[in-house]
């Protein structure tokens, strides 16, 4: 069974994720892009990413960083990877 | 006759540098990465941004200027295969004021990709353990700038901008100059890539 007890909301995620990058989440939506609408450079991939890896126990293999193209793609991997960590302990 | 003078016990160390992380490692330049780095600086998505600016050297030009000025330099290769993907230099460095400057090419696939900027975290770790500077700097032209724009004034200093200093693609831009503080650099790890913070070195 699947415990999903210990995941966060989209915008419990991305709140912390916006302080962890520096970028204010207020209006964020799913289909926020986050360069054309966000505006996340290099450096702000850099850091989501560590967010993501450091703060949220969650890996991102380098060939999804290219497809990581809107807020919901972000939270969507966080959820699946929290999900299939949990299945596996 | 006795020596009667006293030294502090010696200490040991863990005196290796830290030049690989979880996506990238350092190693040294050979004869046989040349044809690689000669690739790397002359095709089309760099031989504007590197060293050249568009011109295009004879390869033998480009493999002796390989090493001017240069304090250190590592060919940047993927942790797990090997693979070649840049190079990552330290030039000009000053050791009256305690600063150098930084340079680094990616390939073109790998541009984007935010796991390159381990190379960079490796490097500025070295340059700060091994050698004692104080800063480094990065000159960046204005079309690259904007791409790690957000990091300014969190994650390093724009000191210099040199406003339409150089001409490419039709057009003059500004070229800045970012600098990075030995002292902030630790914190400044543990922000962008927590991983890469050298280990305590100092034993027992």
């Amino acid at each position: 069974m699947t415990d999903r007890a210990d995941l966060i909301s989209f915008e419990a995620f991305w709140a912390r994720a916006g302080d962890a990058i520096g970028v204010s989440p207020a209006g964020l939506e799913p289909t926020t892009r986050l360069s054309a609408d966000l505006d996340l450079d290099s450096l702000h991939m850099v850091e989501l990413i560590v967010f993501l890896e450091e703060n949220m126990d969650c890996d991102v293999p380098e060939d999804l960083i290219p497809a990581l193209i809107t807020a919901d793609d972000v939270y969507t991997h966080y959820v699946t990877r929290t999900t299939n960590t949990v299945r596996r302990r | 006759m006795t020596n009667t003078m006293h030294f502090p016990e010696p200490r040991a160390a863990d005196a290796v540098p830290l030049l690989e992380g979880k996506h990238v490692r350092l190693r040294a330049v050979r004869q046989s990465d040349y044809p690689f780095l000669i690739e790397l600086q002359s095709g089309p998505e760099n031989m504007i941004r590197w060293r050249y600016r568009g011109a295009t050297p004879s390869p033998e030009h480009m493999a002796q200027s390989l090493w001017q000025g240069v304090l250190a330099q590592f060919l940047i290769v993927r942790a797990d295969s090997g693979e070649p993907v840049g190079l990552i230099a330290a030039y000009n460095a000053e050791f009256r004021h305690q600063y150098a400057w930084i340079a680094m090419i990616v390939t073109p696939h790998c541009e984007r990709a935010g796991w390159t900027f381990e190379a960079y975290g490796l490097f500025t770790t070295y340059l700060f353990e091994t050698f004692g500077f104080r800063k480094v700097y990065l000159e960046v032209i204005e079309f690259n700038f904007a791409t790690i724009a957000s990091g300014a004034g969190r994650l390093f200093h724009v000191e210099a901008c040199l406003v339409d200093h150089e001409f490419h693609l039709g057009r003059r831009w500004n070229l800045y100059t970012l600098a990075v503080y030995a002292e902030e650099w630790t914190d400044l790890l543990k922000r962008l890539a927590p991983h890469l913070l050298p280990p305590e070195r100092v034993l027992g």
